[in-house]
């Protein structure tokens, strides 16, 4: 049965969902995945343009699924058939790999995207993963909303399906002004819908959301041009022999007990290995620009390196969604997920030699990636010795601001919190041995892990004094404990080129020069 | 000249260009020395074009190997940048390191293949002149910026070299490069081989 657009829409009333295709066989499958998923959808095959525009012209139509190029059809003509059709309504579109979905949303949005661009905008490719995830069902009210992505979410996975395997390549895009495929102002997916761990409370980010896309540059390689490491192949630290040279950089991660090495060489290539360490499925992150190596937790999602920088530094997306997460701020900027920040997991940044001394049990991400490279060329420079990019005061792409306190390239360690960010410089760090500062309205304390050649840092919300003797520590006093191992709260840290720390956390509490290294106890007295 | 004549007169100007290098080419292949050039150029410029790229590399011991991808066919297409594929295999040959992406060797080949032709006309336009006094080093000029899209698999780290920073808009000419490059060198092939005395 069919309404009129002018009639609002019935608690009873079917939703409308013409799919239009020349392959009949998508339809059907468009039909049973939002069959199996929402109450009350009415799915019409219509395999030609004509059918469409009749179908279009006949009644209300509350969401379009249509291959975007098709004899007589194209993904104007039905941008246009729909508005022409549905003049009260507020198309949005949603777009995969080959067609795409309109539905309804916010006027005023839609209307002035549409109206910019004179087409339909694509938007990200949905993977039917999202769909068959066991979502919960979907009450009628939210049902607008979702439909649209649920549509094209069912028409990319029988797409994936169908082509074997490469739905994690090259596919759709995003729009620049972050507003989601979904209806109104509810995003039509959380990260708990497809698994995606989540900090309670998001990082800070100075800037906004919009500020940051405003910023975003294309890199040179487009969405997964760089390939992540979706299968990663390790070896046993005793069996790696001469192919790590021992001062080369590795990125070590340990969850319960279980401590890996993703070596520098390899992930320069590839910037995200999707891996599980401990029982825990990781993304370890490398960005090469920003020299920063970050792990954070993904659940059942996997991530990919979208093509994109904001201030040189990587942006990934997530395969759920394709929300897009700069990685130092671990927040995403744009997509469903945006505002959360991804539960981050410490990692080291050291050499193989000392990782290889402290973790002879321990295994190392092999070159066996699915990919081929020139492991062992690196496109950037060198770190062994330090050459290239990493040792050049030149930026690739220029940030949002700069500061001249430090060299553009020295390394800080920092920690953000809630409400505020830390950072000391790598060297001070090495002199002094302990730091301390607050990262908004949390104390921290930093101090120098002569093992890694790394920095650590704790929570330290009681300022409790922590002092060097000799290679260890004592905090308050206590016995002597390797730097890892201190009785604190430890923070996920990461090492970072000045220039990105400084770009991204403008407002941290540095710690720069020898005179500043303060002590746990100066912090509380402030 | 009429309007309707003037407009007449393209095609048939088209068609007369495209005929003159066509017949130059055709001389190319009927001289010995002509030939060694065309191959000479091609043979050069696909080396340099896969050094650029990233595709060969030379000086560090490899051994003897050949690595090929997971599941190749489906990486067939697969992009790395703007003008350079994802790689199927790997070949390591003592000295040399070579990566295969057929889009890459089509592309280099194809560009390679326009460089030597110019490099074979140029030569004939010096040895058997339509004229005197010509202007050779167009054919020269049109490999450069072809070459430079070679450049572009891990984004434009070449401006690092000459101190550039990039932006949005130069990021997104080197996705230009290799078309611009190869339309350069089809002028220039049409340029030169109007100077040869066919």
């Amino acid at each position: 049965m069919k309404r009129t657009s002018a009639e609002p829409l019935g608690i009873d009333d079917p939703i409308c969902v013409p799919h239009v295709d020349d392959e009949p066989g998508y339809g059907d499958l468009v039909a049973r995945s939002l069959g199996d998923r929402i109450e009350g959808v009415s799915v019409d095959c219509e395999t030609s343009a004509a059918a469409a525009l009749e179908t279009l012209d006949a009644g209300r139509v509350d969401c379009i699924v249509s291959d975007y190029q098709m004899p007589g059809w194209t993904a104007w003509r039905s941008s246009s058939a729909f508005a022409s059709a549905t003049p009260t309504s507020r198309s949005c579109s949603s777009r995969a790999r080959g067609a795409m979905a309109m539905g309804r949303r916010p006027r005023d949005r839609a209307e002035r995207r549409c109206r910019a661009r004179g087409a339909h905008e694509p938007r990200r490719a949905f993977q039917v993963r999202m769909v068959l995830s066991g979502m919960e069902p979907i009450s009628r009210r939210s049902v607008l909303a979702a439909t649209a992505s649920l549509a094209a979410g069912g028409l990319a996975g029988c797409l994936d399906s169908s082509d074997g395997g490469t739905s994690t390549r090259g596919g759709g895009t995003t729009g620049g002004d972050g507003a989601t495929a979904s209806g109104g102002s509810e995003p039509s997916t959380t990260p708990t819908d497809v698994g995606l761990p989540t900090r309670d409370t998001p990082f800070h980010v100075p800037d906004s959301a919009k500020r940051l896309r405003e910023n975003v540059v294309g890199g040179g390689p487009g969405k997964d041009g760089i390939p992540s490491v979706d299968d990663p192949q390790f070896e046993p630290v005793r069996d790696v022999g001469d192919r790590i040279n021992p001062g080369m950089p590795v990125f070590g991660v340990e969850v319960d007990d279980e401590a890996k090495a993703y070596p520098q060489y390899v992930l320069v290539w590839h910037e995200i290995a999707n891996d599980v360490v401990g029982g825990v499925p990781l993304a370890v992150t490398y960005c090469p620009l920003t020299g920063t190596a970050m792990a954070f937790e993904r659940g059942d999602v996997e991530f990919g390196v979208s093509g994109k920088l904001v201030n040189s530094n990587l942006v990934m997306y997530d395969r759920a969604t394709d929300s897009r997460w700069p990685q130092v701020v671990g927040t995403a900027i744009e997509g469903d997920f945006q505002g959360a920040s991804l539960r981050q997991v410490p990692t080291t940044w050291t050499t193989w030699k000392r990782w290889k001394v402290a973790n002879p049990d321990g295994l190392v991400l092999t070159e066996d990636t699915g990919s081929v490279r020139n492991y062992g060329r690196d496109p950037y420079g060198d770190y062994n010795p330090t050459r290239g990019y990493y040792e050049s005061t030149n930026f690739l792409f220029a940030p949002i601001r700069e500061s001249d306190r430090l060299e553009p390239k020295a390394v800080v360690h920092g920690v953000r919190s809630s409400d505020g960010a830390f950072a000391a410089s790598e060297a001070v760090l090495r002199r002094q041995r302990v730091a301390a500062g607050t990262a908004g309205s949390l104390d921290v304390v930093m101090v120098y892990d002569p093992a890694f050649a790394a920095g650590v840092a704790y929570a330290n919300p009681d300022g409790a004094s922590v002092e060097a003797d000799g290679d260890r520590y004592r905090v308050d006093g206590g016995e002597r404990v390797a730097a890892g191992d201190l009785s604190l709260q430890r923070l996920p840290s990461f090492d970072a080129m000045f220039f990105a720390w400084y770009a991204f956390y403008p407002d941290s509490e540095f710690v720069l020069e020898d005179g500043d290294a303060t002590s746990p106890s100066e912090v509380r007295a402030r | 000249m009429s309007e309707a004549t003037a407009t007449r007169s393209v095609p048939r100007r088209a068609r007369r260009v495209a005929g003159r290098t066509r017949r130059a080419l055709g001389l190319v292949r009927s001289r010995r020395d002509a030939r060694l050039a065309f191959g000479g150029g091609t043979l050069v410029y696909l080396l340099v074009y896969m050094v650029a790229s990233g595709a060969l590399s030379v000086g560090r011991a490899v051994g003897f190997d050949v690595v090929v991808a997971s599941d190749p066919l489906s990486k067939l297409l697969a992009r790395t940048g703007p003008a350079s594929f994802e790689p199927l295999a790997l070949v390591d040959l003592g000295l040399a390191r070579v990566l295969l992406a057929p889009g890459d060797l089509l592309l280099g080949a194809t560009l390679a293949a326009l460089v030597g032709a110019n490099l074979a006309l140029t030569y004939l336009a010096v040895v058997q002149p339509a004229a005197c006094g010509i202007d050779t080093g167009a054919g020269v000029l049109a490999a450069v910026p072809a070459l430079l899209s070679g450049t572009a698999c891990c984004g434009p780290v070449v401006l690092l070299a000459v101190g550039v920073t990039a932006s949005g808009a130069l990021v997104s000419l080197f996705a230009w490069l290799v078309p611009l490059g190869a339309l350069s060198l089809l002028a220039s092939l049409a340029y030169v081989a109007g100077k040869i005395a066919v």
